[in-house]
Formats: structure tokens, sequence, C-alpha cells
């Protein structure tokens, strides 16, 4: 059962100029994206900069208005709902940043952060005391109940993290986006709060979108993963086996890319030439093309469909069988 | 203190010398240590890694190097020696240390869009450092800027020499960075997290770059990174540092295959693998967090966050750096692997692991 469906959704932003401040240009952040993700899954996606992967995060729970395509929760549309309408789905889907400085006011204390978001959403049952409730997340997140009085920047990162978690887990939520949690922290305290977050996953059974432009992040995390480069998914893949199971050249790209922990097996990086292309006038075919070990003629005229291939998967590639 | 250096894998005579390096800052709280008693040496052709986590000191260590920390708020510890070409340029003067800056020592820093500067064009930023390095004339000059981009595999230089740094993406500004670095045949490059705030392709062109310049020129590198994957992809000997300590060095491969210190094992294990699925799904952990330098411990620095402390003498007395049980220097009671017996688990590291 797929607790979202996404269909062909598109984000572009426009760009104004001009004497009259029309709109002269696009930026092509997301290009007809389509997934699914079950319940309980946690899906991932990963791309280098500018990809969309974050444009992708935030226009999924409407915090950015698609430009085309449908979102379905549990069934229902919600694009296009108003913001009276949306309100149930605020509280059920909610996001965790990069940064949780920027994102946390820091002329409020942790308890009015977290008292605000559970009264707006009406989260407590009758007889459910407020104190008791922002206590017990708190504990939850491995933080000290008496922290709840102090302000966010009395807080290291690594427990600023923690209190976003709480911040997006305090109105009871089903499905989280999670947008680089842990690109901000140092290696020890990565591995303490994504820790934290599998374990309330499995507690809570919540379902994520797990975004980050670290592949041993991802693989370690999620289900499945999306890549996705200049606004284009490129590959749907499981992580059990990447290595094996990566078909696209650019997902392959990126795994050679990736730095092998162990000097004793030191295999030269692949060197993919160039630089992603922009975003404002992307080429009209395949946006790897001009990078691509594997290109043909008509890589540079149309974009390759996602399409499911021989081995099952979808890869977005016409040299892929 | 002992010679970080294991004799077996450095050939070359050393080309810099640390000894003793104590760097600490006037504050408005007073004099805080950033670093402590740090030595190390590096040779020509080789890249030596100084990982460790934000606030280890690392970065300081490099630009006390490079003696680019404010000199009327840095003080330098007494015995404190940095040893280039016979001279100690913790004692240099200004004048002597801006012709061995960008000379003889060059630099790399993380972000490249604010090491370069945005109201000049990229001719003029490489221009700068061989006017004031070399003899050469305004033509020889501009010849030799091209032909540094050249080098770094910037496509089109000629016409690139023209162009400002927003004109270029992140990839192609740190070569510019590296160009500009790389343009006096430096000695030694000192490289500040480099490849950080690059993309993983973009990386990797970038430290193919490094490694072959490296070659060609016979530079040697310090590298300071916090990534143990581009440690062990292009460094030679690594130091590990923690809270302004050097606590462990030896070559790339004992310090990732056979670490001696419980905080470098520990960063190790920490970090998801590529290609191995752990099946618990879980990550060892270090609890805790790094210690503020204004409260550190009067015991191992690390004491608070080992598995393996003693409760006793590790809280109380700070090791010193010394050979380990395979002769690498590493500053713990009980180095993993070493015959010293060692205290049982404490049930305690486990308990005040929670809080982070």
């Amino acid at each position: 059962m797929s607790l979202i469906e996404v269909r062909n959704l598109t984000k572009q932003f426009p760009i104004r100029g001009g004497v009259l401040n029309r709109v002269i240009n696009k930026v092509h952040a997301v290009s007809d994206v389509s997934f699914e993700i079950a319940t309980g899954e946690t899906l991932g996606v990963v791309g280098e900069s500018g990809c969309g992967k974050s444009t992708l995060g935030k226009t999924l729970i409407r915090l950015l208005e698609p430009t085309e395509g449908l979102i379905a929760y549990e069934g229902e549309q919600i694009t296009g709902l108003s913001h009276g309408q949306m309100m149930p789905y605020r509280r059920k889907m909610q996001i965790i940043f990069q940064d949780p400085y920027s994102s946390l006011n820091p002329r409020m204390t942790v308890n009015a952060t977290l008292k605000e978001a559970i009264k707006l959403h009406q989260v407590l049952e009758s007889g459910e005391s407020m104190d008791d409730y922002i206590d017990g997340l708190m504990k939850q997140v491995g933080l000290r109940p008496d922290d709840k009085r102090k302000f966010p920047h009395e807080f290291s990162g690594g427990q600023r993290q923690r209190i976003g978690i709480a911040r997006a887990l305090c109105v009871r939520p089903d499905f989280i986006v999670a947008d680089e949690p842990v690109s901000a922290l140092d290696v020890s305290i990565q591995a303490q709060v994504l820790n934290l977050m599998k374990d309330l996953k499995e507690k809570l059974g919540l379902t994520m979108l797990f975004i980050s432009h670290d592949l041993k992040v991802v693989e370690h995390f999620c289900d499945r993963v999306l890549v996705m480069y200049l606004g284009h998914v490129v590959e749907e893949v499981p992580t059990d086996n990447l290595d094996n199971d990566a078909q696209h050249p650019y997902t392959k790209a990126l795994l050679g890319a990736n730095p092998i922990d162990d000097p004793t097996d030191r295999r030269p990086l692949t060197i993919l030439e160039g630089d992603v292309p922009s975003p404002i006038n992307p080429p009209p075919g395949c946006p790897f093309a001009g990078r691509c070990p594997m290109v043909v003629d008509h890589c540079r005229t149309a974009m390759p469909p996602l399409e499911r291939k021989k081995s099952g998967r979808l890869v977005a590639c016409y040299e892929i069988e | 203190m002992s010679d970080t250096t294991s004799p077996n894998t450095t050939k070359a005579e050393p080309l810099l010398r640390v000894r003793n390096l104590s760097t600490s800052f006037k504050t408005d709280r007073g004099v805080v240590t950033a670093i402590d008693d740090v030595s190390f040496e590096v040779a020509p052709g080789e890249t030596l890694g100084i990982v460790g986590e934000s606030g280890c000191g690392k970065t300081v260590t490099s630009k006390s190097v490079m003696r680019l920390l404010p000199d009327h708020l840095t003080i330098y510890g007494k015995e404190s020696e940095i040893l280039y070409g016979g001279k100690n340029l913790v004692r240099a003067s200004a004048g002597e240390m801006r012709l061995v800056r960008g000379d003889k020592i060059a630099m790399i820093f993380q972000e490249p869009m604010t090491a370069l500067n945005p109201v000049f064009t990229i001719g003029w930023q490489l221009d700068e450092t061989l006017k004031y390095h070399t003899d050469l004339n305004k033509r020889q000059r501009r010849e030799r800027s091209i032909e540094m981009l050249r080098l770094v595999e910037i496509p089109n230089p000629e016409q690139r020499v023209k162009e400002y740094p927003h004109q270029l993406s992140g990839g192609m500004r740190q070569r510019v960075m590296i160009a500009i670095a790389l343009s006096c045949e430096p000695d030694i490059l000192i490289a500040d997290e480099p490849t950080t705030a690059l993309d993983v392709t973009i990386q990797a062109q970038i430290l193919d770059l490094m490694n072959g310049l490296k070659r060609k020129f016979n530079t040697a590198i310090m590298l300071i990174t916090h990534d143990l994957g581009v440690v062990a992809t292009v460094c030679d000997r690594v130091m590990v540092m923690y809270a302004g300590r050097v606590i462990e060095s030896g070559s790339v491969g004992d310090i990732f295959h056979n670490p001696q210190h419980p905080y470098t094992k520990a960063l190790l294990e920490s970090i998801p693998k590529r290609g191995r699925k752990s099946g618990t799904g879980r990550l060892p952990t270090i609890p805790g967090i790094v210690p503020s330098l204004w409260e550190l411990p009067e015991g191992c620095r690390f004491e608070d966050r080992c598995p393996y402390s003693d409760g006793d003498r590790c809280v109380h007395v700070e090791p010193v750096l010394e050979q380990g049980p395979d002769g690498r220097p590493v500053r713990c009671h009980y180095p993993l692997g070493s015959s010293r017996e060692r205290p049982a688990k404490l049930t305690t590291s486990a308990a005040r692991g929670a809080q982070g």
C-alpha cells in the first residue's frame, strides 16, 4: 500500500527581468518526476547540488506549489487543496532540515517552539498534559526534559538536530521529509543522529523521504533510492546491493567517484568530465549526455523515459535494455 | 616529545618540521589553547593527512604554519618551532613570512569563492602572486597564468583569464585556487578541506588533479580534512587530532587497519560503509561530544567518551604521545593491541551514551 503517490511532478521557478518585470526564463528544478512510497518505507533521494532533490522534498509536502503534476496522500489528492483543507495533511507530513539552527526561531525556547505546533494542530488528547508530553518528546530524542527551557543557541549541532527531530515529531506525523539531516554534523555525531532516526522510525512506524548527497548515508539508511540529475530521476534502485544493481551511467559514475574508506583498495576514482548543465536552459535530450561515456546520437535530442528495464528496475537511459 | 613520523615510511629528508607547536588565542574570556604540543614532519612528494572533527585544531595547525592567524591575538608556545629552510617560522617577521607564503608554502581553502577576490579577474589574481614572487615581465606572467590554468585542466584558458570568479563553477574556482597556489611551484601545499564544499564527482576531479600535480612537481601536501574516504584515497601518512591534541599518527594503512587509539577506531567504525549494508541497521557511535577547550579535563581528553576508560588513571593523568605497541606514536594509557592490561569496559560508559 503506498502512502504517497507522485505523478509527473514538475517545479519551475520563474526568473523575472526587463523593464516590465516579466518572466523571461525559468529554472527547471524538478522535471516530470513520478514515484510511490509505501507505508513504512524509507525512500532515499540522492544527487549533487542543484539536482532538485530539496525542491522535490519541499514540493512533495507543498511547502512549494508544484507547477504541474499530482501528489496523493493515502489515495487523496493534495495538490489543489485550500489552506484550510491542507491543515490535516500539514500535521501528517513533517520536515527535518539540514541546518536546524536556521529553521528554529532563535528567540523562542524549545518549549515555546514545540508548544506552538502542538497547540496549532491540537495534537493532545483530552486529559493529556502539555508538560508531560513535551518532556516525553525530549526524552525520546535523547535530550533532558530540563533542556526545553533553553534557546537553540545553547545547544551543540547534534543536540540542535535532535530538537529539529522533536519539532517534526511533536505533531505525531506519519510521513517525514528529512532534507540532508546529518550533512552538517561531524561523523561521530552523524552516527548518533542516524541511529536515533532509525529507532524512532521503527518505533513510531514512520514513512520517510530521506534526501542526501552522501551515498554512504543513503545506502545505510534507505530501502530504495531515487537518483536525480538536473531535475530528472534517472534511476530508481534498491540499496541492498547498490554496486551491482546500479545501471544508469550517472549512478555508476557517482558510485565510482565516492572515495573508498580503505587505503589498501586504491582503485582510481571515476572521473566525469565537465560540469552539470545549467537548469535555466537545460539541453533538449538527456541532461547527462554531455558527460556520459555511453552517449549515442539520439540521447542529445530527446530525454529517455524512466522505464522498466530487463532487470525489472526503472532506469532512464536508451542504452540499457 | 617523540617524533610522529614512522621512519620506514619517510624516505626523503623532511621539508617542514613542526615541533611542540602550541597555539593560543587571547579572547574576551581569557586565553584559550586551541592546539597543544603538536609535532609532525612533511617530506617532498608526500601527502600528510590531518584528520579530526570540528574544533580539533586541524585548521589552527595549518594556519599556524602559514602564520595566517592574527598576530596580536595569537600566542605561540615558548617551545614551538616550525622549521622550514633552516628558519623557525614561529619567530619569523612579517616580511620574512611574505617571502615564504605563496612562494614556498601555498594554501588552498575550503570555499574558493570567499578566497578569490570577486572584483578582479582570474588573470589578475594569478598575476598578483607572480608579480610579487617572480621577475617575469607582464607578457611572461600572462603566459605563465594561461599555462597554469591549462595545467589544472581548465578549458579555454585564454578566455578564462579575462573572467571573474562568479562566472566559474565551484569546481572550476577550486582549480583556479590550485593554479594560483602552484604558480610559484611551492615546496609545500596546504589544502584545508579543499573538496568539502564540492560535489562528489567534482571532488574526484580535484583529488585526481592534486595527485597528478604532486607527482609532477614532487610537492609535499598537508591535507586537512574530516572525510576519512578522502584520506584513504590520497594520503600517505595520517595524523589524527582530538580536542587540540595529536592522539595518533602513522601510515594510512596502519591508521585504517590497525588503529591504536580508541578514538581513531571509533571514528572509523562510525562511518557507514559503502557496499556493506549492516544487518542491524545501527551504526557504532561515540557517545557524548568533544569537550570544550575552556573546560578541558585533567586527564585524557577523550576519557568521558571512551569505552576503555579505567575511571582512575585516565581521569586524572593525561597520557603522553609515545610509542605504541606497533611502534607508532599514540596518546593513550591503554593503546589498542597493547600487552598492557586494559581495564574491563566500564558499565557507566554505556550509560552516559544517551546524551549527545
